[in-house]
């Protein structure tokens, strides 16, 4: 008689602890690339900072953004991109590349499950490494602090962000199964995602036209809204809307990729593995 | 005038050490101990023209950086070398018109395109002639037997249609030396034994001169008539296969097969063996005697065998190399 | 030339090899061309609102953003395995190399074909040519002459930069971290007017790492803006030698690294 896991057996299976560390120590075992990234945001802190300065000139405020509203923004959004940079995709792609799905899909814990372990694992260590970004961050840039009120919802918001750009990823990975290479795929949604989260242009700069699409994507649900809740751009019912577009999101992407993965297991098995 | 001259060459390498124990990770960025290691230790020797010498060794032994440095790609820490009268360092592009390599793992052919383009576009590079091109491509297609599968992307080639392509590409502009790294790594026997007598062809057809480094013996009992072994960067034998044999291994073995009744009698044989001959194997029918020529020649214990049983099958043969290059290894000194 | 002939015999060989793969090939042309669009995009969509950065308005930046574009299309264009040279000597190419009866730098030149430039140089190359119609240049045989080499001399630097890192392949195995560094740098701070940076940033950019030359002076020189820059305006016509210079520079130092070569792949 097989033994029924109750749902907290499942989702904390002690297998999952193992991928979970594997995905910390696999974020060490490329440190080079952690540097790299690192930089990475260190260097477009740099040059975006540099172009709003220049382009603000002399004056303080525009459009009712003050420039140290503005450089505050360019800094938490540095940082919540160096934060949210799911490894997801790649590794999805390497094991459908290398077969190690077949084995992947054979264990007791779901493969979708193994992956997101991965990913936080990987995520943690990451963070752990903002001990360095922060104040590096700040050095380049400006942290004024928010009400802890705001703060607060800004956690919320953060979290919310990090569930939907782990989605999109997933959604990009998964997408493995049916592209043999993701490669083009997964650089223009790095590409275009961050540009349309605001990475370089915060979404009320960006022009009619431009905004709207913004609006219409997931994007700005990673970076730009918890950074406009941040600075103080988004308040009262903003704020709220904000929260909501990101949590409708949030369960969008999670039915459709739940729905892909279905899809998916089933392509495997008509292919045979 | 040997062809390929080495003399006393010398290469060490430098390689960072990990360093261990606490924080080793942070303390890599700051720190790079640096220790050099003697891959080649003096090895010198002279080839002819027209040989084909085996070049063997256990893996780290220094092979492949000798082969690397008689190429060209590595440049020695001392010592000379020659190959066909050029320094191959010095005279890099010079030195490449007279070599062909086969890389037993990596293959030099262009991946995407047809076998046949990669060996056009090879024959330009060594600047042959429209009417030199077509005779030597010719000659290998059908030696190689590679007619079938020249326009085949290389990509799409089973690994012995790309050796034999590798083969081909290597020797398409009659380089009068040839290096061969674990030619026949991989493959099956029938494809083994096409390459084993191309490169005997070759080399009685063109005297093409052959450095063989491989892991599989029977290349060895097949090709070379000369052997050089090198362990731990220094050489410890060169010479001919048949001295090795003769030191190591000075002993014949013959197998018998009797026919059915004769098996109590080849008991009997066995237990009453002649002076200097041992049993190696037992199995009813079957038995395989080992013995040392010195004290008992072959014939005579054939024929002291067919006088007491009827023999249905008889083979002589001499031990495998194998046996004796690995006591070769294990004893790590030098063979005088 | 026979060696000539030669290169262009491999060149074609592994342009059909690329074409093989005739869908990857589109969308690396494609890719290469968004990437660079979405650089320029930002600048564009900041000027459209704006009016100026540090004076510069949006098509005079786009003659920087082109000159800086072009001149690494043309670069990775002609000299473009370099990108993965560490890959190359680590799993025994750059041995295949060495064994062949061809100078080095054409087979690094000749032997393997990527696609992707060809975006990012056909990208680079219309904004150029729209920048130069939609901007006011006040033309003189000089300046004719000097907008070619002054390109010139930006792939040169370009390629001094890549080449000089490509070199620590030698020693240290993996520098792909290190070179995307380098070009992730290049790729930022090279394409805009350097007076938006703070005084100790531009001079590094200028005399240490010298971006600079790359596409900012040379745009001043055109525009008659060299004003603005550090030095007399006559210092900013030697953009194309600064090119020559460092490229020099870089293949002495590769030359120089290549001796540690030790060949560890296999």
């Amino acid at each position: 008689m097989i033994a029924r896991q109750s749902f907290a057996e499942r989702v904390l299976n002690p297998g999952l602890r193992d991928v979970f560390r594997m995905g910390v120590r696999r974020t060490y075992a490329f440190r080079m690339w952690l540097y790299l990234g690192i930089l990475q945001v260190f260097f477009q802190l740099l040059l975006v900072k540099a172009v709003w300065k220049a382009v603000y000139g002399s004056d303080a405020t525009v459009d009712g953004i003050s420039s140290e509203m503005m450089l505050t923004y360019l800094t938490v959004v540095g940082i919540i991109n160096f934060m949210i940079y799911p490894i997801l995709a790649d590794e999805i792609h390497e094991r459908i590349e290398e077969g190690q799905v077949a084995v992947d899909m054979v264990r007791p814990i779901g493969f979708v499950r193994q992956m997101l372990a991965l990913e936080l694992g990987h995520s943690i260590g990451r963070w752990a490494l903002l001990i360095v970004v922060v104040p590096g961050m700040l050095l380049l840039g400006s942290l004024t602090p928010p009400s802890p009120g705001t703060f607060l919802l800004f956690l919320l918001s953060f979290a919310l962000a990090y569930v939907v750009g782990i989605e999109i990823w997933l959604l990009v990975g998964l997408s493995a199964f049916w592209l043999l290479n993701i490669g083009g795929m997964r650089s223009m949604v790095g590409l275009i995602g961050g540009f349309f989260a605001g990475s370089l242009i915060p979404l009320w700069f960006m022009p009619g036209p431009l905004r709207a699409l913004a609006e219409w994507l997931p994007f700005q649900s990673i970076a730009y809204l918890p950074a406009a809740i941040y600075v103080g751009q988004a308040t009262g019912n903003e704020l709220w809307r904000a929260l909501i577009v990101q949590g409708v999101w949030a369960v969008i992407l999670g039915i459709a990729a739940s729905r892909v993965w279905a899809r998916a297991q089933n392509r495997l098995v008509v292919q045979g593995g | 005038m040997p062809i390929i001259h080495a003399n006393h060459v010398i290469k060490d390498f430098t390689r960072t050490k990990a360093v261990e124990g606490r924080f080793s990770a942070v303390r890599t960025l700051f720190t790079r101990e640096q220790e050099t290691i003697r891959a080649v230790d003096g090895v010198s020797f002279s080839i002819d023209e027209g040989e084909i010498v085996g070049y063997l060794g256990p893996n780290g032994a220094g092979k492949s950086t000798t082969i690397k440095m008689l190429t060209g790609i590595l440049v020695p820490s001392d010592g000379e070398i020659t190959v066909a009268g050029i320094v191959p360092w010095e005279h890099r592009e010079a030195n490449a018109m007279n070599i062909g390599v086969v890389f037993g793992q990596r293959t030099q052919l262009w991946w995407a395109l047809p076998l046949q383009e990669s060996l056009r576009l090879i024959g330009r590079m060594y600047r042959m002639s429209e009417a030199d091109y077509r005779r030597s491509m010719d000659q290998l297609t059908e030696l190689l037997d590679m007619g079938p599968f020249l326009q085949t992307p290389v990509r799409q080639l089973s690994l012995g249609q790309r050796m034999r392509g590798d083969l081909a590409a290597a020797v398409l502009y009659r380089p009068p030396i040839l290096f061969l790294d674990e030619p026949t790594v991989g493959l099956d026997i029938v494809a083994k034994e096409r390459i084993r007598s191309f490169i005997e062809e070759l080399n009685r057809e063109r005297k093409t001169t052959v450095l063989l480094t491989t892991h599989d013996l029977e290349d060895v009992e097949r090709l070379c008539k000369r052997i050089i072994i090198i362990d731990q960067g220094r050489v410890l034998f060169d010479g001919q296969a048949t001295d090795l044999r003769q030191r190591f291994a000075p002993t014949r073995l013959v197998d018998v097969t009797v026919s059915g009744d004769g098996v109590a009698r080849l008991d009997a044989v066995i237990r009453d063996l002649p002076d200097g001959v041992t049993v190696t194997a037992h199995d009813g029918m079957r038995a395989s005697f080992e013995l040392v020529p010195e004290r008992i020649a072959v014939s005579e214990l054939i024929g002291a065998i067919a006088a007491q049983v009827p023999i249905a099958d008889l083979a002589v043969r001499e031990p495998a190399m194998e046996g004796i290059i690995r006591q070769i290894y294990e004893a790590r000194e030098v063979v005088r | 030339m026979d060696l000539l002939r030669i290169c262009g015999h491999t060149m074609l060989a592994s342009i059909r090899g690329e074409m093989q793969y005739r869908a990857s090939f589109v969308m690396s042309v494609l890719f290469g061309l968004l990437f660079q669009s979405v650089g320029f995009i930002f600048v564009a969509v900041v000027l459209t609102r704006f009016d100026a950065v540090a004076g510069w308005g949006l098509w005079e930046v786009a003659l920087l953003y082109g000159i800086r574009l072009t001149a690494h299309g043309i670069w990775t264009l002609t000299v473009n395995q370099l990108y993965r040279f560490d890959r190359m000597v680590q799993d025994g190419t750059w041995d295949r190399y060495l064994i062949r009866p061809m100078p080095l730098w054409s087979q690094l030149m000749f032997t393997q074909f990527r696609t992707t430039p060809i975006g990012d140089f056909a990208s680079g190359f219309v904004l150029l040519i729209v920048a130069l119609v939609r901007v006011d240049i006040a033309w003189t045989p000089e300046r004719v002459l000097f907008l070619p080499l002054a390109i010139l001399g930006g792939a040169l630097i370009d390629g001094a930069f890549q080449l000089g890192t490509a070199a620590f392949a030698f020693r240290f195995l993996d520098t792909l971290p290190l070179r995307i560094v380098f070009d992730d740098f290049q790729g930022r701070f090279a394409s805009y007017p350097m007076t938006i940076f703070d005084r100790p940033l531009r001079n590094f950019l200028t005399w240490i790492v010298p971006m600079a030359f790359m596409a900012w002076i040379p745009s001043t020189v055109l525009l008659g803006r060299t004003a603005e820059l550090p030095f007399p305006g006559w210092v900013a016509w030697l953009a194309p030698v600064i090119g020559v210079a460092l490229m020099w520079l870089a293949v002495w130092i590769f030359r120089r690294e290549s001796r540690q070569y030790q060949s560890a792949g296999h």
